[in-house]
Order: structure tokens, then sequence, then C-alpha cells
């Protein structure tokens, strides 16, 4: 197990490395560059601000630069925001983007490992056609509608809960409709694949066996089932992360939060190319990390895998 | 809602001295009573995006210029109704009568830290601004000044590549400071619209001690120092910037908002929310798809704006490359049916590039007739569209040109039986292919820079960085260059008023298809804010009423 | 899969689907496959659901053979008007020119006669807003002109009042609005606060009619209110009625129309094409790269595993949005590169999936007892574990289908649409996306929102519904027992 992690982490760089040269040439040979605007800058002074910002080197030269700074832990300056560096607006950003996530992460774990492992339990009874039928409604409609009609309902005609905005910690309520928005489709996925992986291991011989001793309902499901039911949810946790990353794009825009997913947005439309490299490496940084995570519970969760 | 009605007076070319008892029309801005002083004088809008920089030389967006009337002030401002050049830090000016040296006469003012404010601090900021290294993108907007452009060019390559520009010194840029309250501004040539200019932010004083202090963040609230009514607070980004009043402004006592609050939201959807919500007093535009029930509410505005909506076609390939196929398709659009029935905010329909000026008068361009596009497609050689090859029309991704687009290939093909397929790119990709005449129709945009037809029609002259259609006419060209040396400004209108004739009536590199308008949601409370085609709204004359 | 007690504790039993395929020898007729339709037939939500995704992709499909009108023509003067709107069949611009072929709707080109009731009312609209009792603002609604008053004094002359629902108020005559002045008392109490919208009807009310003789569509002879005219070009807006040899000529809308007066039902059919086909495809792709790579991975173990799962790593840490846009953007919105560029990313999660699957699989018995009777590892992996990890791959499946589905008006939603050889699809996504930016606040044309969003839920649901059955179908360890 040990020998196993430390290779994991050992690959981490390797897996950063290509993860961010890819991006870097990628993004440059995307038409288009931070300083295109409608108005046609003059030559003359586009070559200036090119020339501000090392633009004007052979590429090489640029990639050897930029990977000199991020050895260093520099981003660099943000070509869009002249006044802050990359370190500062992730630095700025990144907690609201955070504290979104893991809201969404805890409801989503919370209401779908619930209903999954009921469902699973109760198979054919009304709760899990109810609860399934309600998973199946988060699948099936999107963030964006959801979004703006529990905006509507809860902010404009119920007014309890504010429709846009974040003010840090002391202000969780403007979370609430955001956090909730992203968690639905997480939560119906994983109550699908809690009631799957139940059903999956209810019906194993241990499993039966158990029920033959006479143990009760309570002790069998907690104690033996839930661990098999976990490794599908598990195993989707790792994406699942990186998914809400992603839904937050379309969440912060529409709750108009203050987070990463809008700054890489953004960065990508002005070919900010610092702000997106920043956030694409902190996003690869969460995804191997929970990647690793996910390996270890996993292992955890089902000791028959031994890490060779 | 205080909305003047919208009154364009507009004397820029014969720009007076501000006459005696000058503050009085200030006073007629203000509120009638006393009554806004029992509520709390706090101010908050939606700007529409994250500032890029509070830096006012730097700045290129709109969003950055707004904030940037609030914390800083140049020689002159706008007069918020009729948009004129009004004293700012230049107490008063005098033109000499060729029109190429400015005298302007500051006022004793200072710097939010209580330095003074000098001839010298313009001289020193007008040169950061012009400094190759500075790499100011709107340097440009000093190019009327003698020197400027060879002063701000220096060293950059030619564009014909024939080698480097030659070096220039400091002392050949047009500008003295013969004592502290005093700047003499030379021009390369007669320039109609330079007071405007003035008003304009590149033009704007830095505090260069500040800025040498602190490089590229010198605008960060912990640092900037500023010359404007409002000072910058807290700044959390993509969250809000907070100003508060500066009390060392020269006018403070005018000042009549405490706070001003600007939010960053780019979607509509969102700011429409906080604004039904209460939570926002001003919004500069609203959702497209619910302009009805927008246009239904008590807050809604709308004014025409100082922009104009068109198509551009690439006139060096075939088809577009006859004059008769272009003048056809500009035949063939019915205007109405875009602005009355999808865009529906009042939107005027236009056969014409210049949105309504005072003191010009457009040409009437080509007005909707089908049988004319279709005899002329014929003599092109494409009876009832037949044989017109594949062409394709790019706009980049956004809904409400989806629209117009979607309208004006299903009128093209009713009208004149061709086939027209749609390519949308996303922003910088278009931009991309638009100036590399990557296209054969494309969607564009212009908003003016100053209150000119030129600021219209100098784009279209040979070469020119926005012509982008690859449009080469010599009449054209040298029409425009006769306007810019004419100084009176009748004449000068009625050469531009050619210029235009050609464009929209014989040439037709483009299709105009509308003026833009703006509109918005003010809230009941907000007084001073009045309409002007620009949509300039200095936040020293806004104030907040009670409401009861 | 182990038990609490460690590898010795429980001993699983070979699950037999793994022997399925090629024990199918002995009892024909009831492997694996038969056996399941048999339960699934069972499963009433299942089969429901089946039916449903049938049904749904038989209409999409056959969409351009079954829809009567063409989901992209425009019908601006219309606008969103409620499921089951009728209006008169008639083109945009309806021409009409003595010995000229006849430019109208399809229906009455071959007809004899055509009559057109035309109103020919010059009509103005103006906002005006009452503020604080008082008329604040007279503006023309085109062109955002403002005015001091709005004069229908004049003989004849009339204001209408546009009502919220786009029908018309009472004709108000011989009243004038002012600037400054309370609202004239024929509007009614409004409040202190209010917005009108007006129609200046300039003269009494024009109706007008133009008939038309067609012989083989061609005109030849065209009558004003009986009065010989060459030539009439009438605007689709101004036509009241139509009829063609007496029989009136109308267009119904059974789900409404869109804010630009296209035909929501045609929109909805032809957007489940693409939605269904980006779907399908995508999956297909995903399936088939995802199950071979994750099975692979997992059994080879070891050296293999770290390195392919590495890589599977690296495609996971590109942020997918990034990589798709990134590829739209590069190479066009073309839907084959969405096939790929969905399809690729999707493979992932299918990958990993497998994989943990194969992981826990590969340390039973049975396979130990494959290998032991000589099967070789492609063998064991085709044969014996792939087959295994079905149940799991068919539930990932139906959800993989949907979620491209959704990822799909994802993209719309950011406003990258796909596009086939240039033209815009408009799948369910982007239907849906209009149709929450079209919902007004107070709930009004909520049907742009409600039935693109219903064809696209009842397909998804259908899909779970289906995808549950078949998992609970296929699970061997049912087998048998029913």
């Amino acid at each position: 197990m040990g020998r196993y992690l430390l290779r994991r982490v050992i690959q981490v760089p390797i897996v950063l490395w290509i993860l961010v040269t890819a991006t870097f040439f990628l993004m440059r040979y995307t038409p288009g560059g931070p300083f295109d605007m409608d108005k046609q800058v003059d030559p003359a002074v586009k070559a200036q601000m090119e020339a501000k910002y090392n633009l004007d080197k052979p590429m090489p030269v640029q990639y050897g630069l930029f990977l000199w700074d991020l050895v260093r832990l520099d981003l660099g300056p943000s070509f869009k925001n002249k006044t802050m560096t990359v370190n500062e607006i992730i630095a700025a950003k990144a907690p609201a983007s955070a504290v979104l996530g893991l809201y969404a992460v805890v409801i989503a774990l919370v209401l779908g490992l619930g209903a999954g492992v009921v469902a699973g339990v109760r198979q054919n009874s009304v709760f899990d056609y109810g609860s399934m039928t309600v998973a199946m409604v988060g699948l099936a409609v999107p963030t964006f509608v959801v979004g703006p009609l529990l905006a509507l309902v809860f902010g404009i005609y119920l007014g309890w809960l504010p429709v846009a905005g974040y003010e840090g910690m002391d202000g969780l309520r403007y979370l609430v409709l955001p956090a909730f928005t992203l968690a639905l489709p997480f939560a119906a996925r994983i109550a699908r694949l809690a009631r799957a992986g139940m059903l999956e291991v209810i019906h194993q011989d241990y499993i039966r066996t158990a029920w033959a001793k006479g143990l009760s309902e309570q002790v069998v499901v907690l104690r033996h089932a839930l661990r098999g039911a976990m490794l599908p949810v598990v195993s989707f946790l790792g994406p699942a992360v990186a998914q809400i990353l992603t839904g937050s794009l379309v969440v912060e825009q529409i709750f108009g939060i203050p987070g990463i997913g809008r700054e890489f947005v953004q960065g990508a439309t002005n070919r900010d190319y610092t702000l997106v490299m920043g956030t694409v490496i902190l996003f690869g940084v969460l995804l191997v990390g929970f990647n690793l995570l996910v390996d270890i519970l996993y292992g955890f969760l089902d000791p028959r895998i031994r890490y060779a | 809602m205080r909305l003047a009605p919208l009154a364009l007076l507009l004397a820029l070319a014969a720009a007076l001295p501000a006459p005696a008892g000058a503050e009085d029309w200030k006073a007629e801005l203000g509120p009638e009573d006393d009554a806004w002083k029992k509520v709390e004088q706090t101010f908050v809008f939606n700007n529409g995006a994250e500032p890029e920089t509070l830096d006012p030389q730097i700045m290129t967006g709109v969003p950055e210029h707004r904030l940037a009337m609030a914390c800083f002030e140049g020689l002159v401002g706008h007069h918020p109704e009729t948009l004129a050049p009004v004293p700012g830090i230049a107490e008063r000016w005098t033109v000499s009568p060729d029109g190429l040296v400015y005298t302007f006469h500051l006022r004793r003012s200072q710097w939010s830290d209580g330095t003074p404010l000098t001839a010298k601090d313009f001289l020193a900021s007008w040169r950061r601004v012009l400094e190759p290294k500075t790499a100011a993108q709107y340097a440009y907007q000093l190019y009327p000044v003698k020197g400027a452009e060879a002063f701000n060019k220096q060293g950059a390559d030619k564009p014909d590549g024939s080698g480097k520009y030659p070096p220039a010194d400091w002392s050949s840029v047009g500008v003295r400071a013969p004592d502290e309250h005093t700047l003499v501004v030379t021009l390369e040539r007669p320039c109609a619209y330079f007071l405007d200019l003035c008003a304009f932010e590149t033009l704007m004083p830095v505090p260069m001690a500040v800025v040498e202090q602190h490089g590229d963040r010198w605008t960060r609230p912990e640092h900037i120092v500023c010359n404007g009514p409002f000072k910058p607070v807290e700044w959390l980004p993509n969250q809000r910037v907070t100003f508060a009043k500066n009390p060392r402004y020269w006018d403070a006592g005018y000042v009549k908002l405490e706070k001003i609050v600007a939010l960053p939201y780019e979607d509509m959807e969102t700011a429409y929310k906080l604004f039904q919500q209460g939570k926002i007093d001003w919004m500069d535009d609203v959702p497209a798809a619910k302009i009805d029930e927008c246009k239904r509410l008590p807050e809604f505005y709308v004014a025409p704006y100082f922009g104009s909506y068109f198509y551009r076609f690439n006139v060096t390939k075939p088809p577009f490359d006859d004059v008769r196929v272009r003048r056809a398709l500009a035949l063939s659009i019915d205007r109405e049916v875009i602005t009355r029935d999808i865009l529906k905010a009042g939107q005027v329909p236009a056969t014409h590039f210049v949105p309504p000026l005072p003191g010009y008068q457009s040409p009437r361009g080509l007005a909707y007739d089908r049988a004319a596009a279709r005899k002329l497609l014929a003599e092109a050689g494409y009876p009832d569209g037949k044989g017109f090859p594949k062409v394709e029309l790019l706009y980049n991704t956004l809904e409400a040109h989806k629209l117009v687009a979607e309208n004006v290939v299903q009128q093209w093909r009713e009208n004149l039986g061709i086939t027209v397929s749609l390519r949308n790119s996303e922003w910088k990709v278009y931009l991309n292919d638009v100036q590399h005449l990557q296209y054969q129709l494309a969607r564009a945009a212009w908003i003016g820079d100053y209150l000119d037809p030129n600021t219209f029609l100098d784009m279209f002259v040979t070469g020119g960085g926005n012509n982008q259609t690859g449009w080469s006419n010599a009449r054209y060209d040298a029409l425009i260059a006769q306007a810019a040396a004419e100084v009176d400004a009748k004449k000068r209108a009625a050469v531009l008023r050619q210029a235009e004739e050609l464009l929209v009536e014989q040439e037709l590199p483009i299709i105009p298809v509308y003026i833009y308008v703006k509109k918005g949601l003010l809230a009941d409370k907000v007084a001073g804010i009045h309409e002007n085609v620009r949509a300039l709204h200095p936040f020293q004359y806004i104030w907040i009423e009670p409401t009861d | 899969m182990s038990g609490p007690g460690g590898p010795g504790a429980a001993a699983p039993a070979p699950p037999p689907a793994a022997a399925a395929p090629s024990a199918a020898g002995p009892r024909k007729g009831t492997s694996l496959w038969a056996d399941a339709w048999k339960r699934l037939r069972k499963n009433h939500m299942a089969m429901l659901g089946l039916w449903v995704v049938v049904a749904m992709s038989l209409v999409s499909a056959l969409a351009p053979w079954l829809v009567l009108f063409d989901p992209t023509y425009e019908e601006n003067w219309i606008g969103a008007q409620a499921p089951g709107h009728r209006h008169p069949d008639v083109l945009t611009k309806n021409v009409l020119e003595v010995g000229q072929p006849a430019e109208v709707a399809a229906g009455q080109r071959a007809a004899g006669e055509v009559v057109f009731i035309c109103d020919e009312t010059v009509e103005t609209e103006y906002r005006i807003a009452v503020r604080r009792g008082k008329v604040s603002d007279v503006q023309r609604a085109e062109g955002a002109i403002k005015l001091e008053a709005l004069d229908a004094s004049a003989a004849g002359d009339a204001l209408v009042e546009v009502l919220e629902d786009g029908t018309r108020g009472p004709r108000l005559e011989g009243v004038r609005v002012e600037k400054g002045a309370p609202l004239p008392e024929a509007f009614g109490a409004r409040g202190r606060s209010a917005v009108l919208f007006v129609r200046h009807v300039e003269g009494a009310r024009k109706r007008v009619e133009y008939r038309a003789t067609l012989v083989d569509g061609v005109v030849r002879a065209l009558a004003r209110d009986g009065a010989p005219v060459p030539r009439a070009e009438l605007s689709g807006r101004d036509l009241l009625e139509v009829s063609a040899d007496g029989r009136p000529q109308t267009h119904a809308h059974p789900l409404g129309t869109d804010l630009k007066g296209r035909d929501l039902l045609s929109r909805i059919l032809y957007g489940g094409r693409i939605s269904m086909l980006v779907g399908i495809v995508a999956t297909v792709v995903s399936l088939l790269i995802g199950v071979v790579y994750g099975a692979v991975s997992g059994y080879a173990g070891g050296r293999t595993d770290d390195v392919l799962m590495a890589i599977v790593d690296i495609l996971f840490a590109i942020p997918y949005m990034f990589l798709v846009i990134l590829l739209l953007v590069n190479f066009g919105r073309d839907i084959v590169v969405l096939f790929i560029a969905l399809g690729a990313v999707q493979w992932l999660t299918m990958a990993r999936i497998v994989r943990g699957q194969i992981l826990s699989l590969k340390e039973k018995e049975f396979v130990e007892a494959a290998r032991m009777s000589g099967t070789g590892p492609a063998g064991i992996l085709f044969r014996h574990l792939i087959p295994n990890t079905m149940g799991v791959v068919v539930v990932y499946t139906t959800l993989t289908v949907p979620a491209v589905i959704l990822q799909e008006s994802f993209l719309a939603f950011i406003g990258l649409s796909v596009e086939y050889q240039g033209q815009s699809l408009e799948s369910w996504g982007a239907l849906v996306k209009a149709g929450v930016d079209s919902l007004g606040t107070d709930g009004s044309r909520s049907w742009l929102l409600l039935w693109p969003s219903f064809a696209m839920a009842a397909t998804l649901f259908s899909l779970n519904f289906l995808g549950d059955g078949l998992r609970d179908a296929l699970d061997p360890k049912q087998r048998g027992r029913s």
C-alpha cells in the first residue's frame, strides 16, 4: 500500500506537466489573442502590448518562461485584470467555489446515499419508486432550468432567499439555492448508483448468510451491505467532484457567485492565457488529488484489491 | 424615474469658454428641495462586467469607463444632458482662430491625498499614455496632438514592412505648461472633436508618483489617489467595487451621493432578478427574451444610442465583389420586421450608417425594395437566385445576433431565392476571421468614440484597421481627408454626407441594419440620470430621492 | 465481492452469467438475454419506458415526413402564441401580380380564386408611462422617439390599448394624452405608476378585400374591393382572413409558437432528432472505448494498469468543458465533432467503472477456475469478466445517454449549439434554454419551457426506467429465481 501510494504521488507532477503542456499549446493555437478587440488595435500598439507580456518571443521561449515561473509557483500576471496576478485571483476566488462545491457534495451525498440505500433495501416499495422518480427528475432537467426556477420561486415569489451574490462565510443564505441546484443531478446519480450497488450486494451469499444468522436489518445493511453499495458510488465520486467543479460554471453564472468557474470561462473567452493556465492547474491538482483519494477509499472498502 | 427629455444642443466645434455664472446650469440639474437629505445616498448599479482596471489610461471597455468617470476628471467633463463639454479641471479655455492651439486654464484643485493638481500632472500623464512601453491601447485618442503619433509609434515596425518608425523626442509633442495652471496644446491639424476627447478617460490625469511607486497595481483601493468626485474604497473581484465620496474633489459640495456600489453581473437574467428584489437601482440593459415584460415596467427606459448595427461584405471575393449583388442584398431586407417584431426594444431601422446627430443629416440609403433587388440580382447573372454560389453569414455567439441573422437569411431566401447559411463563432475567433477577411458576410457593430460622424465614417478608408471589408475607394478616401482639413462645420458635414452616400447608396461594402438603443431599468428613487445618445451618466449629478 | 470477514469468510458462487454465453448450448432458448427479456416484460415501468423511447425515436426520426411546418420558418408578426393558436395561412409577403405566378402559401396556389381580407389601417404603437399619477413619458415604440403629446382627437382617429396578452382593448376615440397631465379618464383607473401600450389608429378602420383569379398558379385577374388593380404586395401581419375557393385557409399550432412565430411542435420533433442522435452516437463511442479500455486496464493490473489509468487521470484532469469548448472552437461545431468530443469525454468514466468492477471480479474463484482450466487472458476477459460487468455497464449506459443529451444542452446554454454543414441545429437543450429565457416572471409563455422540457424529460425518464428494468432483468443472481 505504501509503495503504491508513493508511486501515485510521484505520478502527480508528471500528470500535471502533461496537462499544463497540452493546455498551453491548445490555448496558444486557438485563434484570436488576448489583445484582439472589435476596435482594431494599431499594429504598433499591439506589438508594444505583446512585448509587455512576452508574447513576442518564440513559442518555445514562452513555454520555457512559463514552466520556470510555474516551478516557482508564480502563475504570472492576468492579461485581462491588469491589477492582479493570477495567484491573487485564484486566492480571492477559490474560497467561493470551494464553499459552494463542498456544500453541494455534502447535499448530494446525504440525499443520494440516503435515498439510494433505502430504495435498494426496500426494492419495489413506494419509497423505491418515489425516490427513484425524483432522482430521475434530477437527472432529466438541466441545471440551467432548475436554477432559474428555484430563484423565481424562492427568491422572487416567496422572497425567502437571495437570488444572486456572495457574502463569504457570513452569508451562507446566499449559497442555499446555488448549492442545491448544483447538487441535484449528483444526488440523483448517487442515489441510482447506491441503489444498484445495494441490490448487487444484497443478493450475495454472505449477506444472505447474515440474514440467516438472524442479524437485524440495521446491522446487515449498515455493517455489511453498505460497504459494497459504496463501491460504485466511490468510483463515481472522483469524476463527480470534477463535474461539480464544471457544473459550477453554470451555477456561478446564474447566481452571480465570484468563483473559479466564472474565471475560467471568462479567461477562455478573453484568451487570458495565464488565468486559464492557473485555473486549469488548480482544477488538475484537485482532480488528481481526488482520484488518489478515491483509490485509497476503494482499497479500504474492498480489501480484496491489492496494491501489488 | 427622472429622465429629462432628450435635448441635443451640441456646439462642439464652436466650443465657447464657459460664460460667467457658469455654475447655474448645475444648480438647475440638481434637486428641487432638500427631501433627498433625509434618505441614505447610496446608489447600487449593475456595471455588467468585472473591471479590468481603474487606470483611465489603460482601460478600454465601457464598464471601466463608467468607473473612471466616478474617480477621475479630465480637463473638461460632459454635460449630463447635452454632452457638451463643460469645465472640469480646466476652468475655461480658448481656441485659436485656425483651430490649432487650445489654451486651458486650470482651476486650483487637488488630488485625493491633498497634493495640488497642476498642468505638470497633465504633461506627465499624457506622456505616460504615449510612451511605447506603457502600451496604452487607446493612445490614438491623443493622435490629434502635434507629434503625438510619431512619439507613440517610435521604434515600432511599419505596417508596410519598410523598417521601423524613427525615434522621436518628447519635446516634439505639442503640449506645454507655461505655468502651473495653464496648459497649451497644439494640434497636428484642426480637430472638430478635440474638446470631446479631452473628456475621454485616456486623457484624464493620473498621479504619476503613485503610479511609479505601485506599478500596475496603483488603482487598487489601498493605493489609489484620484481627482474625481468619488474614490474607490473596496474592490472584491467579481463581487463588487465600492466608492465613497471624495471630500477633496473641487466641487465636492455639489456631489450628493455618499456611496456607489458597482456590481459585475454579466448575466442580465441575474441582474434582472436582483432588480426585481430591489437589490439594485439601475441596470443598463434587460434580458433580450424578456423585453416584452420589461417594457411594461414603469422603471423601463429606452433612448437612441450612438451605435450602428450592420453587416460587412468581403468585397474581395465573388459574389460580393459585384456591387449589384451587394445592393440587391441590401435592398431586400425589410428592417422593420427586425426592429418591430424581433428586437422590440425600439431600435431604429436604418438604411444609413451614422446614427442621428445634431448638425449632420445622413443620406436616405437604400430602402426596402424587393422588385429592384431581384432586378439587380438578375443583372448580376443570378435571376431568381439561380446559380448563386454558396455563401455564409458569420456572426459571433450571442442570442440577439442569431435572432437577427436567422431572419435576414429567411428574407433573402424569400425575396431573392438565394440560400445563405449561418456560421456562429466564438468572439475571438470571429474577430480573427473578420480581421483577416476570412468570411463572406459578417455581422458587425460600431459604437462611436466621440460625437462626430467621422468616428463612423473614417473606418472605411483604404487600409483602415477597422475597414475589414477589403473595400477601397479613392473618392471616399479623398472626401474623408477633405473633411478632416475643413474647419467650417457646415461644409464639413456636407463633405462627410457625400462620403456616407458613397457608402450606403452606391458602393455598399456594408448593409446598415439598425441604430442601437440603450434600454434599461432605473428605480423610481434615482434622480439625475439624463438620457443622452452616448448613455454617459456622470455620478456627481445623481442622487436618491425619498420614495413615498 | 468481499464480505466483512475478509476473503475467506464468504464463498461467492461463480456467477452464472459468466458462463451464460458459452452455456447457451445445452439449454437453448433460455439464454441470459431471452430470460432477461421475459423478466423485462413483467416490469411495467420498464416496458412503458421502452415504448416511450421507441415512440420518441420513431417520431423524431420521421419528423421530416410527419411535420407540416418548417421548424425554422419565422412568422414574426404572430410572435409567441399559446398552444392551439390558429391564424390565416399566409406568407410573410404575399405578392399578386397580374400575369405572374402568385407568391402565396402552398395551399392557395392550386385554387381558382383566392380572397384576402386585409387590414390596411395605419397604426403606430406608443408606450405611455405614468409616474406619480401623471403621464411622465410618451414614446413611439418604433425608434424610441419621445413625444410631448399623443393626439388622437382628429376625426376617425382612435387609440386602442394593447393588452398584456397582445389582444386589443376597446377603441378610445377623440383622446389626447399629454405629458405632465393625468391620463385621460377613458383609460380607467391605473394607479399611481403604470405603463400602457396603445396603438394610434389613423382614420377609420379599413378592411379591404383582394380577390385574385388564378389559372395554374398564375394571376389572371386581381381586384381590390371590386376594382381591378395590377399588383398587390400583402404583408402577412395585415391579413385577417384568407380563403381559397371559398374554403378558409388557416394554420393551427397544436403546441403554440415561439417568440419568432415558429411552430413549437415541429421544433420539438426536429430537436428530438438532434438530441437523440447526439445521445446515442456519443454513448456508443464511449461504450466501445470505455469498456475495452477499463477491462484491459483492470485485468492486466500492475504497470499497464498504472499507465492506462494515468492516461485516464490526465484526460480527466483536463477540464471537460475546456476540452469540448476548445475542440468546438478549433474544429467548428459540426455534429461529427460533437459526437467525438462528447464521446471522447464520456468513455473515461465508463473505463473507470469497468476497471473497478474487474479489479474486484478478477480475484474471484471462478476466474481462477477458468484460468486453471486453460482459458487464455483474452478468453477470461471477454467471456468471463466483461459479461459480468454488464449489469453496471447497462446501468451506466442508461445514465450516459441522458447525460450526453444534458451535456449537449449545456453547450447550447453557453451558445455552442450544434451545426451540420453550416445549418444551425436546435436540439431539445437549445429549445429548453430558449424556454427558460422567455418564461415571464408571472409565468407567461410557459408552454415554451413546458413542452420541450416535457419531451426531453419524458425521453430521459423512459431511458432511465428502461435501464433500471434491464438491470433487474439482467441481474444474474436473480436468474432462475422467479
